[in-house]
């Protein structure tokens, strides 16, 4: 019989998961953070106005190779507290296991923490809530953000075990490509809480160059027989995703998208459940020599389309600050804000959580769950720009969409967002030798529903600007600025849920408000990941009626990456 | 930022690329066991009837296994960490202790044609930024070298040890000699043009230590310019915490220095400090006062032997726990910043009018000191002679120390940092020794204080084998007013007087046996506290006689092995005394 399959794995760029056949090597990386703050709150007599803190760590990783095959990976954190002596304020922390490795050349396999995903309706990251491109000091905090919570790649760290192989054929489909994860959310209590589990995998089949298409399917659900009761989770999500692009005379069309349908609810109680569906496409354009390029979508999510891999957000807007937590004489607490939410990695979620998590309409109303909203429907179009000479990138979106189901109502919501970034290397227009960068992000949100009725009136109304200048000084020390802005005004009618996510209420959510933050400082790059930052942040915040403050912080972040 | 991208092949597990990494981490460091047995025939009552103590360990967590990791990222940062590993051998797989001493330290540097920079980030940094703002006294290394510190490095024999102390004077010290622990951002740039260097620091001490959010903090900076291999510095720090917790009530310190060498023809050399502090609190008026401390040296060539003439003045309105000087004005400063917290106990130093070594510079006091060193073949003899009066009558209470059995006498008290206690509850334990506070009992004045210091260092050989002989001495006296001379009689509010004898001598090359006798003799005078039992002042008589080996297992491997017989008592206060054994094993290797 002839060899008509070939079996191999696929993992880009790698042939061996070790350096030079070294079996012991070292990853990881070390960050301190030195700062003082101070808030001001008019009329506060409580708070105390000032803190400082700080904090020293490595992330010390030792990647064994026992053979060219097989890699342990196994990091430690070792973290002191800024003020700790002699031993004092000091934590051990294991950050990562894992092992991994190629099986007979051809099935890979990972277990321990995964950092995975599969599409944007199954499993992924969205990035709902920075919906500008960071700069400044903003930047240098996200990426120790995006560090200490396992971003990268849109990716969720997860804990369990994955395969990949694929199968490749000499006619009709080029290859097949199988991916297989199965990961613990939640162990069980031995009582009233299973063991609940996240599984799924893809199929993906490039038929050639021009034609990829996958087939996705994930589930969360509860492990029968590991509590005592039998009343068992399960969200599963059932998806096509495609690819399908040609080059016609120097101009690539493509055409991408997802569709699909999810289930969820527990099997005792069968009107709880939901299933609905989702379908979302996009044509794109692509001319290759010219420095525009064009796409338009349509998106049409189910008002009961449930997929908590790809709708549980990075933010957790129900989690108190750490950073002065409390303020005003009657020690309120201070609600999140899109400062807070780059400043603090306590508040950010490092896993999937199963339900849906609150948002916050100021920030993001349109698409709080990413692309993975439920209940909308409507088009969108976009455009991107980047010049030969790389001297001017720029992003541009605008969605216009439509609940698909009333809210309380048999009306409507309407929603647009306008999305711009763009990035200037503007010492290439005079060919200087030290770089000095602009950037700029904007979004606008509008949500609207028209009615003579009070509670159904929605007006509220968003904009986000982001601008940044970085300017090399001397080589690798630039001087930063950064100016972010946050303008809410409006009102919206919130659903309020249960804790089985359904709406039992709704409360009206009105806001007029701004958060400003102005910044500026030096950065100084030892290398691409090795930096250190000085920088001083101005913060004004009047979302909470009557109790505005100002909060001002200055900060020396020094980051090695090896 | 959101994307739109579906393109099936973007899935699955990632990262998809490999990550490099790093070959090689360098790790160093040592292993210390130390073990100590006391048997005590007469102790303190609070301690009890317990009178054999058997102890695994050192004095504030000083590990038995410390690990130094090195990891340079890029040729221009690195990162390092030191992990110890400490267990009392108590028979429980339970207790031990683990972590770190100096925490995880960040570096990182860059050289240009300006000058080279670097930061410091991070953990615990030894650091000096010029000797009043931020460093530790060094003194005159007239110490005992019987005693091993902890932090004392094997040498390449063991008597290397000795004979470095008798060449040099001075010990090879490691990287905290003279330094103080620093946590926080340190900014340095060398080779400056014009051959300036500046430096900045922003963070803790061990004083501002502790892990309350209010701001307590310590500032300092140096601008420093070279003339070949003189220098002049302007050199600032500031501490500054709050005493409320509102963060509205600030108490800290302000000291500007300027530093300064000027050596002349090899012959004659100028260096000092000089500058200005003050302390504010809510309760202190922040009036700057003056420091002040000048060193004349000049060279055997012009004077046939070497002198070092000294003066200095350093005001009560002049305060610095983190410089070479100790606060003995300001109370409420000590109070305000002693944290409390586990493992954050400061190095207390002693309040109140400290009878100090010559060399150990305090506040509200000035004086002038006399050094010198003399040779006759193999004897070396340095001779040190201080005198000095305090600039305002604070304290009506003097502290000193007993020198003959000083570390014996901490190890009574374990871990902890206590003040106050001892039968009489005068006795405050620091690291590594004790000190006693006494009353005085009539007005308060200017106290004098009169030291002389001998230090001799001899060599020989006996039956073809090294011996080294150092004798240490100290007479002391501080009385009512200043006095040209120690006075040596009643109207002294104390008189201490201290000997210590050591030899050493190598009976082979990997052993060597050490020999200790150490006396002294402390008078209250006549308008102190008395004691309750007889009416009599203080007479404290202390007693030590120790021996001990010195033997070298392998390379980098040492034992030693001390033995101590120690007698103390008060004559007067009769619940004052203690008599026992101590004995104590330490095996250090270096890695």
């Amino acid at each position: 019989m002839k060899q008509i399959i070939i079996l191999f794995f696929v993992l880009m760029g790698l042939t061996s998961f070790s350096q030079k056949g070294k079996k012991v090597q070292f990853v990881g990386g070390a960050r301190s953070l030195l700062s003082s703050s101070e808030l001001q709150s008019p009329g506060d007599t409580v708070t105390a106005p000032r803190s400082s803190g700080g904090y020293a760590l490595l992330d010390l990783g030792v990647k064994i190779n026992p053979n060219a095959n097989t890699e342990v990976l196994g990091m430690l954190r070792i973290r002191n507290e800024f003020g700790g002596f002699w031993g004092a304020g000091v934590t051990f922390d294991v950050r990562q296991l894992h092992v991994r490795g190629v099986a007979k050349n051809f099935l890979m396999y990972q277990i321990g923490n995964i950092d995975y995903k599969l599409t944007p309706y199954t499993f992924f990251n969205h990035n709902a809530d920075i919906l500008t491109s960071s700069a400044g000091s903003f930047r240098m905090k996200e990426r120790v953000m995006n560090y200490e919570s396992f971003y990268s790649d849109n990716t969720w760290r997860q804990q369990g075990a994955s395969y990949n192989f694929a199968l490749a054929f000499p006619k009709v489909i080029q290859r097949m490509e199988f991916n297989g994860f199965i990961t613990r959310l939640n162990p069980s209590n031995f009582s009233n809480v299973f063991d609940r589990l996240y599984g799924g995998g893809n199929v993906i089949i490039s038929q050639s160059s021009h034609i990829d298409i996958g087939l996705n399917y994930v589930s969360i659900f509860d492990l029968a027989g590991t509590a005592l009761d039998s009343n068992l989770y399960r969200n599963s999500v059932s998806t096509v995703n495609y690819d399908f692009h040609i080059q016609v005379n120097d101009v690539l069309v493509g055409l991408d998208g997802e569709t699909g349908s999810s289930r969820v609810g527990k099997s005792l109680e069968p009107d709880s459940k939901l299933s609905d569906y989702f379908v979302h496409t996009r044509a794109y354009f692509d001319p290759v020599k010219k420095p525009f390029k064009f796409h338009v979508g349509y998106i049409n999510n189910g008002a009961d389309f449930r997929s908590f891999g790809a709708q549980s957000k990075r933010v957790n807007f129900d989690q108190p600050n750490n950073m002065y937590k409390r303020f005003t004489n009657e020690q309120i607490l201070r609600p999140v804000s899109i400062y807070d939410m780059y400043n603090d990695p306590m508040l950010t979620n490092t896993g999937i959580t199963v339900g849906l998590m609150n948002y916050n309409p100021a920030i993001n109303n349109v698409l709080p769950y990413g692309l993975a909203t439920f209940n909308r429907s409507g088009f969108y179009a976009g455009a991107s720009y980047e010049g030969k000479q790389k001297i001017t990138s720029a992003d541009f979106k605008s969605y216009g969409l439509r609940e698909i189901r009333g809210q309380g109502t048999t009306k409507k919501k309407s929603f647009f967002m306008n999305n711009l970034t763009v990035d200037s290397k503007l010492a290439k227009l005079w060919g200087g030798k030290r770089s000095l960068n602009l950037n700029l992000g904007l979004s606008h949100q509008f949500t609207s529903r028209q009615s003579e009725i009070d509670f159904e009136q929605v007006n509220l109304q968003s904009v986000q600007v982001n601008g940044g200048l970085e300017f090399e000084l001397v080589e690798n020390l630039f001087v930063l600025s950064n100016v972010f802005i946050l303008q809410s005004q409006g009102k919206d009618q919130m659903p309020m849920r249960n804790a089985q996510d359904e709406v039992v209420d709704f409360e009206t959510f009105e806001v007029n408000g701004q958060d400003l933050t102005t910044s500026f400082g030096l950065r100084f790059d030892f290398t691409e990941d090795n930096f250190l930052g000085i920088f001083y942040e101005m913060n004004q915040n009047n979302f909470v009626p009557d109790h505005p403050y100002r909060f001002n912080q200055a900060s020396i972040l020094y980051v090695l990456k090896f | 930022m959101d994307t739109t991208r579906f393109n099936p092949r973007e899935s699955g597990l990632f990262p998809k690329e490999y990550q490099k990494a790093l070959s090689n981490i360098s790790v160093s460091g040592y292993y210390r066991f130390f073990g100590n047995y006391s048997n005590m025939k007469t102790q303190y009552p609070e301690m009890g009837d317990l009178k054999n103590r058997l102890f695994i360990g050192d004095d504030s967590n000083l590990p038995q296994l410390s690990l130094n990791l090195g990891i340079r990222p890029s040729k221009n940062t690195s990162v390092s960490t030191d992990l110890y590993l400490w267990t009392p051998l108590t028979g429980s797989e339970q207790d031990y202790v683990e972590g770190l001493l100096l925490g995880v330290n960040l570096y990182g540097n860059h050289s240009t044609k300006y000058g080279n920079f670097g930061v410091k980030t991070g953990g615990i940094h030894w650091y000096r930024l010029s000797g009043m703002t931020f460093s530790a006294n060094t003194g005159y290394n007239r110490f005992s070298m019987f005693e091993r510190n902890p932090w004392d490095p094997n040498m390449l024999t063991l008597f290397d040890r000795y004979e470095t102390y008798y060449q040099n004077g001075a010990l090879t010290q490691d990287v905290r000699w003279g330094q103080q622990a620093f946590q926080g951002f340190i900014f340095e740039g060398a080779d400056l043009p014009q051959d300036f260097s500046v430096a900045f620091m922003h963070g803790k001490s061990q004083l501002n230590g502790g892990f309350s959010t209010l701001p307590n903090s310590l500032t300092g900076g140096k601008l420093m310019k070279n003339f070949g291999t003189n220098f002049v510095s302007l050199n600032g720090i500031r501490s500054q915490t709050f005493s409320d917790s509102l963060a509205s009530a600030l108490v800290g310190f302000n000291l500007l220095t300027t530093e300064y060498q000027a050596e002349i023809q090899d012959k004659i050399t100028f260096s000092g400090e000089i500058g200005a502090g003050n302390y504010f609190s809510p309760t202190a008026t922040g009036t700057w006062g003056e420091a002040i401390d000048v060193k004349i040296n000049f060279s055997k060539e012009l004077t046939y032997f070497p002198i070092e003439l000294r003066y200095f003045r350093i005001s009560p309105n002049v305060i610095n726990n983190n410089g070479s000087f100790w606060n003995s004005s300001i109370q409420e400063y000590n109070q305000n910043t002693a944290s409390t917290d586990d493992g954050q106990a400061p190095l207390l130093f002693p309040f109140a009018s400290s009878l100090t070594q010559i060399g150990q510079l305090t506040n509200n006091r000035q004086g002038i000191i006399l050094n010198t060193d003399l040779q006759y073949k193999r004897v070396k003899l340095a001779l040190g002679y201080s005198v000095a009066s305090e600039l305002e009558a604070i304290s009506d209470r003097i502290t000193y120390g007993h020198p003959a059995n000083n570390l014996a006498l901490s190890r009574f008290w374990r871990w902890a940092f206590p003040s106050n206690v001892g039968p009489y509850g005068n006795i405050s334990k620091i690291f590594r020794g004790v000190y006693e506070t006494m009353q005085i009992t009539d007005d308060i004045t200017t106290k004098g204080f009169n030291s002389i210091e001998a230090n001799l260092k001899t060599q020989m050989k006996i039956f073809n084998r090294d011996l080294m002989i150092f004798y240490l001495g100290g007479f002391h006296s501080v009385q009512r007013e200043v006095s040209v001379t120690p006075v040596f009689n009643k109207t002294a509010y104390l008189q201490s007087y201290n000997q210590q004898l050591e030899f050493y001598y190598a009976i082979t090359r990997d052993v060597v046996l050490c020999n200790y006798f150490g006396y002294d003799r402390i008078y209250g005078g006549e308008n102190t506290t008395r004691s309750p039992s007889n009416g009599e002042a203080r007479y404290q008589i202390g007693f030590s006689y120790a021996c001990g080996l010195d033997i070298q297992l392998s390379k980098n491997t040492g034992l030693y092995l001390r033995q101590r017989w120690m007698k103390y008592q008060d004559l007067s206060f009769l619940l004052d005394r203690y008599q026992g054994m101590e004995s104590t094993v330490e095996l250090k290797i270096y890695f």
